[in-house]
């Protein structure tokens, strides 16, 4: 019965349905006063649709784009700046030795700041070791710096590139190896070896002593077994 | 289980020993021999057994001695207990007497034991100081058989005595190093012959000096030079005293194997913290040999052994 209540309420009764329930209501009080708590229930405010009110809070971002757009203006820019970088014909010097590039001069100016005394050798893999760098179709080299310490020479093999031409792609970094400068070993002088068995001797005693002062007495401090 | 193979060995060893010769027992055979100080010494039980023999064309010389010394923590005192048996035979076969040819025969027995007591008074964990009273009983039995040869009548003669020697001292030792003296408080005997017996308490005195030291460059040095020595003085009534050299000992050892000089012979062994083998031998118109055990027994008392 509620059923058909709430069907007549929010008017979905076939029409044959509708005639005999109007029928009954004028006859039945009781059908009546349900009705009419029923009517008490409707909700009498408008309804909206959540694709509307998804429509209503969306908001075009504008700043995406921008962002998207920034980043990829500032990517080519710096696409093209390496290819006219690298691309860039060095420059002659007055000697004949050829200007190096962009990485070569960063690696330089870095390495400098530390100080120590560099020789800049270039290594190639084909030709050999040369002091100054070559123009070569194409080979491997090794930028390789040449640092003295204390009248001992150690070499760093600090870059690894590619020749083209005459220039220079630096592409791996590999670490810094040093040589391991072994210390001399320190020489005890006689007194001092002695003064050390002595120190030894005499603590080895203490702690024996110590041993038996903590413990629980009586205790005997035997003549050495192993020699007696 | 340890202590019973150790004393089947020591056994054994006795009966191995019947075969070594020697003249006397080396030093440190029999430690409360001269000091009674050296009971309880080690702070463990310790086990000490000794065998030797002597031959020659007409001596046959035997000794054996054990000695049993352990400390007892709850009255701070060693006790030790040393027991022996000597037997001597001589035999002369054609000997002349006043032109007469004769044999003579001697057979000669003792038996000893030795009862030490010395409490132990260690301080600073690096000195011990032990004095000691020890008695010590001796019997003594001679069978003498002589007669001429061209004649039937053969003379048999059969003494025994007793004595019995009371002792007192010190030693003071520390790990390396130690000093003893010892003195005699009483000493009585009395001998019985076939006819007669005789009580006389001896107003001769023996006192004796030990001293040992072992020379090691540290604790944990592989080599190390052991001399010890036993003066003795002897006081007979109206004479002066007398000075001699009772006993001596010089040990070297190289990790675990020794070898050196001692009053026995030329001596070589093996020693280590708790066993100790040592084989003496000595060759002069007749053959000397004696052969030493020792071991020491790990307990659970507080001692340096231990550690």
């Amino acid at each position: 019965m509620d059923q058909i209540i709430f069907e007549y309420i929010e008017g979905e009764l076939p029409l044959e349905d509708k005639e005999v329930f109007e029928l009954r209501l004028l006859k039945d009080d009781e059908i009546k006063e349900q009705v009419e708590l029923w009517k008490v229930t409707i909700i009498s405010e408008g309804f909206s649709y959540t694709s509307e009110l998804e429509q209503k809070l969306f908001v075009k971002s504008r700043r995406q784009w921008w962002n998207l757009s920034l980043n990829s203006i500032l990517f080519v820019s710096f696409l093209l700046f390496i290819i006219h970088a690298t691309l860039k014909e060095p420059e002659l010097s007055e000697v004949g030795v050829e200007k190096r590039s962009f990485f070569q001069e960063k690696i330089l100016r870095d390495e400098s700041k530390l100080g120590f005394n560099k020789k800049e050798i270039y290594k190639y893999e084909n030709t050999g070791i040369v002091e100054t760098p070559q123009e070569v179709l194409f080979d491997t080299i090794q930028v390789c710096y040449e640092e003295k310490v204390e009248n001992k020479t150690l070499h760093e093999v600090q870059k690894k590139g590619l020749v083209i031409g005459a220039t220079i792609f630096l592409t791996n970094t590999y670490p810094v190896k040093r040589m391991k400068i072994k210390k001399a070993k320190r020489t005890l002088t006689r007194k001092e070896v002695r003064a050390g068995n002595r120190k030894t001797r005499k603590d080895t005693e203490r702690r024996i002593a110590n041993q038996f002062r903590k413990g629980n007495v009586p205790y005997v401090v035997p003549l050495d077994v192993s020699n007696f | 289980m340890k202590k019973i193979i150790t004393t089947a060995l020591c056994c054994i060893s006795i009966l191995l020993a019947l075969k070594l010769s020697a003249q006397e027992l080396p030093l440190g055979t029999q430690p409360i021999k001269y000091n009674g100080g050296f009971a309880g010494e080690t702070g463990n039980l310790r086990m000490n057994f000794g065998s030797g023999l002597t031959t020659s064309s007409i001596t046959l010389n035997n000794v054996n001695a054990i000695t049993v010394d352990g400390f007892i923590p709850k009255i701070r005192t060693g006790v030790g207990v040393s027991t022996g048996y000597g037997h001597s035979k001589h035999n002369f076969n054609a000997i002349q007497i006043n032109g007469a040819l004769a044999e003579n025969e001697m057979n000669d027995k003792v038996t000893f034991i030795t009862f030490a007591i010395s409490p132990k008074l260690s301080f600073r964990g690096k000195y011990t100081f032990a004095p000691f009273f020890d008695y010590s009983y001796t019997n003594f039995n001679s069978n003498t058989k002589w007669g001429f040869l061209d004649s039937v009548e053969t003379f048999r003669n059969n003494t025994s005595s007793w004595s019995a020697k009371g002792r007192a001292g010190f030693l003071f030792n520390t790990r390396k190093l130690y000093v003893g003296i010892t003195f005699d408080i009483f000493n009585a005997s009395k001998r019985f012959g076939n006819r007669y017996s005789i009580f006389t308490t001896n107003d001769f005195t023996t006192s004796y000096f030990l001293l040992g030291y072992s020379f090691q460059k540290s604790l944990e040095s592989k080599f190390s030079v052991t001399p010890q020595l036993v003066l003795g003085f002897r006081k007979f009534p109206g004479s002066k005293p007398e000075i001699l050299l009772e006993d001596f000992s010089l040990m070297f050892k190289y990790k675990k194997v020794i070898w050196g000089l001692n009053n026995s012979g030329v001596a070589i062994g093996f020693q280590s913290r708790k066993y100790k083998i040592l084989l003496s031998q000595f060759y002069n118109s007749g053959y000397y040999g004696s052969l030493t055990l020792r071991y020491i027994f790990k307990n659970n008392s507080k001692s340096l052994l231990n550690y």
